[in-house]
């Protein structure tokens, strides 16, 4: 299928709040996907469940929508099974740093080539607004019967320490920049990590689209700013300085790239250096069996393989 | 009078499953108890204190517990072999299963 | 005259060289034409426990099946001759260490509680002291051979000779012990040799010296070698697999075209695990087999649903796991269900419930497996008995799993994952890779076309084919739909696909008869029970009574049809069901979709294997009297 020109909006009626974050990155996603040209039938978005769960529908590329918080495991066998995918997972904040938490730090360990794109809200829309992950303590949005017992996790700070080696924010109704970082995010080789500050109409009446507007600024605006590492003596630095402005919050809000690092091995790479044939030969492109159905495995290669099993009887005579 | 045998020196280091036979911790070399050597010192409760000290535990061969206070140590040292640790067998890592 | 049958058990402590004895008597066995099954039993520990392996020799076959009273018992430490001395037969042989002569049950501090006092109570009844010595007398007075040598005096010796390390005398008591066996078996020095090369293979100075230990166990034990001698081995294989269930398994993955396998680690599953990494890709004559992607994943939710994801893109996948792993996959098993994905699941049981008894065997998972996940939906349950049923079973289970789309349970248990067979060689002559690939259709692609109950499979990356997912109600492109005239249609569609499984299954793969018909009775069990509920088949029909043994080989969807078929011909007469659960469940499991009342039920849920004479005594008195329940539970 031919990247250019493809409309990347599927049939499928939208179905989000009128107001809905979620609309800003969509729109942002379509934007991405044609600007990097993907082909449709190459490229998968997984996602988990609830109103981001949905998106995949929307697009008009190949769409795993699959359990909540298990959206990332199920992105990593696609990814490894067939390397040549461009694989792209969208999760909400209770999804990815709730039930998912565990996978979110797997996947920065292991530095596969994903995209992760956190629908950061605050709440739990679907199931009509419960405090999520990502909301501060004593917050009380107006579906909370009482203020918010739990505190937030930081997702740039959580990303950073995992292991991600891209890890931006955008928001979501600045639609050129959320573009610009997602198209970023998809070129970085390595897991990477996108923040995407999302008002909830329905559900979140403290960060709104207003909250937003006033506070979101431009990491790239201050000349200084550099997040790249650029040889791993930096690493150390470079790191405590995206986790020092991630935590930076309430009148001001940072949005752009905290960190990225091209240093750091990807699993792919680790993997080709002990399969030796991956990924140029991987599971989806290896054959299994002859046209007659006879396994590639025959009698004489079994017992090449599996001689260290194999016990040749010489009786006594 | 302690007799001068690897087995009651302080440098004896049993093996886990084994202990009559161990490792001298001065030659770094297999021994057996019932071997000697002029480099004897007795596995006395003072000894034993201060390998706790360095080491952080110390081993009862009776009980195949390890020790890791003074007070424990104490009361093992009245009527059980000592010593500063145990040999853990090779094969131990190579074989060993669990939940 | 020799024996043409005999079973022994070589204890000691975990981690002292018992795994590597069993390795090396096992090859030297295989190499002079010898069957062999032996079982592992072993705590949830790494230093210090009681373990111990039972094995079963024989002359004429692989064995079958494990059997006390034993011929031989070979003893490491003292804990093992107190835990098994009541299990050698009087004329038996008990080979034992010289030094630990004086130690006493009360001062080993690893015997659990109970069995110390029970071992004290049992002694104190012979009228023998609680030291080993005394144990020795009793023995002795029984018929037995005792035969002891000074461990001490051997290692010492090597460490003269060879300066070995202390950290490794592990390698060479076991040398001790296997060389003790071999010389009571009346195998040859030069068999004992193969198994120490095979074994220790590019360690050279091991080999020598465990061949010095040989010889020296050969000067002191000269006047007893052969006292167990086996017979001359009438066996026809020339050729031998020697492995494990667990490398079983992982061999038929391979062959089958594994590509992908997830693990989270846990008892007895994940050697299945590192046995696939050690051979994730391999090349033989210019062919490339793999390579297969092993991951260790964070969990087992991520272990079934990574699978999944890979199954998607199109690759034979499976995750290996036991009972507490499954439990955790159980959510993402409905999700390959609901989205017709293709998976394999390799279920070694353990005992349960929770962590239960974690290195221990059951069959209690029957149910769970056969009822997992929440809606309905098409699933396949498999079980095999032995070691070559489990190699065609894995091959079958994929051939399933991808030709009806739909997750497969491999229901197996730590008996088989952890006993080392002496195996035929599998016949691939006689393996098929069947996918159901057909070609996709020109036009929109519709991943879940409902023309059919199967739909055109394309793998995620398919060149012009985008494709949907979800785990929602959806229609035919696998976008969400709630409406209800599509939702019957797709939800009968999942559920009616396992008539399909049902109909083009030979019968045979699915049930099998052992043993001739219109006897006196009808033995029915499943999985790792097969070899030891035919040797009771046999020994039984020596007290009179014939029978069958039905082997249920596809839990579910239950093969219905033919069990009900052999029970007609049998008249539902005198139908005993066994099994390692308090349930006996394969009963209530047939009860359930056949509706045939199976009251006579053997159960066994002490962790420990069904063995031959227990079994034998439990059939009898369920035929003989009106006794329905019997619990057996012998072995520690």
């Amino acid at each position: 299928m031919e990247g250019r020109g493809v409309s990347f909006k599927s049939d499928v009626w939208v179905d989000w709040c009128p107001g809905c974050g979620n609309y800003g990155i969509l729109t942002a996603v379509f934007k991405a996907f044609a600007e990097l040209k993907l082909d449709p039938s190459k490229t998968v978005i997984v996602s988990g469940i609830g109103c981001s769960g949905k998106l995949p529908h929307f697009v008009n590329v190949n769409g795993v929508h699959t359990l909540h918080g298990r959206a990332i495991p199920f992105a990593t066998g696609i990814k490894l099974a067939n390397p040549e995918l461009t694989v792209v997972v969208h999760g909400g904040d209770g999804d990815l740093l709730g039930i998912g938490a565990g996978h979110f730090v797997a996947l920065g360990r292991r530095n596969l080539d994903i995209v992760v794109i956190l629908h950061n809200n605050g709440v739990y829309g679907l199931t009509k607004g419960q405090a999520s992950p990502t909301l501060p303590l004593d917050a009380k949005t107006k579906a909370l019967p009482k203020p918010n017992i739990q505190q937030a996790v930081n997702p740039i700070m959580l990303a950073v320490a995992s292991g991600y080696t891209f890890v931006a924010r955008s928001y979501a109704f600045e639609g050129e920049h959320l573009k610009n970082v997602i198209v970023d995010a998809v070129k970085h080789r390595g897991a990477a990590f996108v923040d995407i500050l999302q008002p909830c109409v329905t559900f979140n009446d403290i960060f709104t689209s207003e909250y937003y507007r006033k506070r979101v600024y431009r990491l790239d605006k201050d000349p200084d700013w550099d997040p790249v590492v650029r040889k791993p003596e930096e690493r150390i630095s470079k790191m405590l300085k995206a986790i020092e402005k991630s935590a930076e919050w309430g009148e001001r809000i940072p949005i752009g790239v905290f960190y990225v690092d091209s240093t750091v091995s990807t699993y792919e790479e680790r993997l080709s250096s002990r399969l030796k044939v991956y990924p140029k030969v991987n599971p989806a492109s290896s054959v299994i069996a002859s046209e007659d159905l006879r396994p590639v495995v025959d009698d004489v290669k079994f017992k090449k393989i599996f001689s260290d099993l194999i016990v040749r009887v010489s009786k006594r005579v | 009078m302690v007799e001068e045998r690897c087995g009651n020196c302080v440098n004896y280091s049993p093996h886990v499953y084994y202990p009559q036979v161990g490792r001298c911790l001065v030659f770094s070399t297999g021994v057996s108890e019932s071997d000697s050597c002029d480099k004897f010192k007795r596995a006395s409760i003072d000894e034993l204190l201060n390998a706790l000290g360095g080491e952080g535990s110390v081993y009862c061969t009776t009980c195949g517990a390890t020790l890791v206070d003074e007070e424990e140590l104490k009361a093992h040292s009245r009527n059980h072999r000592l010593a500063i640790r145990a040999v853990i067998d090779e094969a131990i890592a190579e074989e060993a299963r669990a939940d | 005259m020799g024996f043409s049958e005999l079973s022994l058990i070589l204890g000691g402590p975990q981690g002292s060289g018992l795994e590597t004895s069993m390795l090396v008597l096992s090859r030297a066995l295989a190499y002079r034409g010898y069957g062999v099954v032996a079982d592992r039993e072993y705590y949830s520990n790494i230093v210090g426990r009681h373990s111990y392996i039972h094995m079963s020799i024989s002359s004429k076959r692989t064995p079958r099946s494990l059997t006390y009273p034993v011929k031989l018992l070979v003893s490491m430490d003292a804990e093992t001759v107190f835990t098994h001395f009541k299990d050698i037969e009087s004329g038996g042989v008990l080979f034992y260490d010289k030094d630990v002569r004086a130690k006493k049950v009360t001062e080993i501090p690893s015997i659990e509680e109970s069995l110390r006092s029970r071992i004290a109570r049992d002694l104190k009844a012979l009228g023998a002291g609680e030291d080993l010595e005394s144990v020795l007398g009793v023995l002795r007075g029984r018929g037995v051979t005792t035969i002891g040598m000074s461990f001490q005096e051997i290692l010492r010796d090597l460490m003269k000779t060879f300066g070995i390390d202390p950290r490794s005398l592990s390698r060479y008591v076991s040398g001790i012990i296997t060389s003790s066996a071999a010389l009571l078996l009346g195998l040859d020095r030069e068999a004992l040799k193969y198994g120490f090369e095979r074994v220790f293979a590019a360690r050279a100075k091991l080999v020598e010296q465990n061949v010095y230990v040989a010889d020296s166990v050969w000067r002191e034990l000269k006047s007893y070698e052969g006292l167990l001698r086996l017979d001359y081995p009438e066996t026809e294989f020339s050729e031998v697999l020697v492995a494990t269930g667990n490398d079983v398994v992982a061999i038929a993955k391979i062959v089958a075209g594994l590509r992908y396998q997830s693990y989270y680690p846990i008892t007895p599953a994940a050697d299945e695990s590192f046995f696939l990494e050690k051979y994730e890709v391999s090349e033989v004559d210019g062919t490339i087999v793999g390579p297969i992607v092993v991951i260790q994943t964070e969990d087992e939710i991520a272990a079934i649903n990574s699978a999944i994801g890979a199954s998607l893109a199109g690759v034979r996948s499976s995750t290996a796991t036991s009972g507490p792993g499954f439990d955790l996959m159980v959510e993402g098993i409905s999700w390959a269900g609901m989205n017709e994905a293709p998976v394999v699941i390799t279920y070694y049981q353990r005992g349960g419930p929770s962590t239960g008894l974690p290195t221990r065997g059951s069959q209690s998972d029957l149910l769970s497996s056969a009822f997992a996940a929440h809606g309905e939906f098409a699933k396949v349950v498999l079980s095999s008995g032995d070691h070559l049923d489990a190699f065609y079973d894995t091959v079958l289970a994929f051939n399933i799993a991808e030709k009806y789309q739909l997750p497969v349970i491999h229901l197996l248990d730590k008996f088989l994952a952890n006993s080392t067979a002496t195996i035929p060689l599998p016949d691939l002559g006689r393996v098929r890779i069947e996918r159901g690939l057909k070609p996709v259709p020109p036009g929109t692609y519709k991943r879940f076309n409902l023309e059919a109950l199967i739909s055109p499979r394309a793998p995620l990356g398919t060149p012009g084919v985008i494709m949907w997912y979800t785990g929602d109600e959806h229609d035919e492109f696998g976008h969400i739909s709630e409406e209800p005239e599509n939702r019957v249609r797709m939800y009968s569609k999942r559920i009616e696909k396992l008539k399909l499984v049902d109909e083009e299954v030979p019968g045979d793969l699915k049930l099998r008869v052992y043993g001739d018909e219109g006897g006196d009775f009808c033995l029915i069990g499943w999985g790792s029970v097969k070899g030891v509920a035919l040797d009771a088949v046999d020994e039984i029909a020596k007290r009179g009574f014939r029978g069958i043994y039905v082997d249920v080989k596809m839990l579910w969807p239950f093969p219905r049809r033919e069990l009900l078929e052999v029970l007609r011909r049998s008249g539902f007469g005198n139908v005993v069901a066994v099994e390692h659960s308090y349930g006996v469940n394969i009963a209530d499991l047939a009860a359930m979709a056949a509706g045939v009342q199976i009251r006579k039920r053997i159960a066994k849920f002490t962790g420990r294997p069904i063995t031959l004479s227990e079994l034998t005594q439990a059939l009898e008195k369920t035929l003989t009297s009106d006794v329905d329940r019997v619990v057996i539970s012998y072995g520690g």
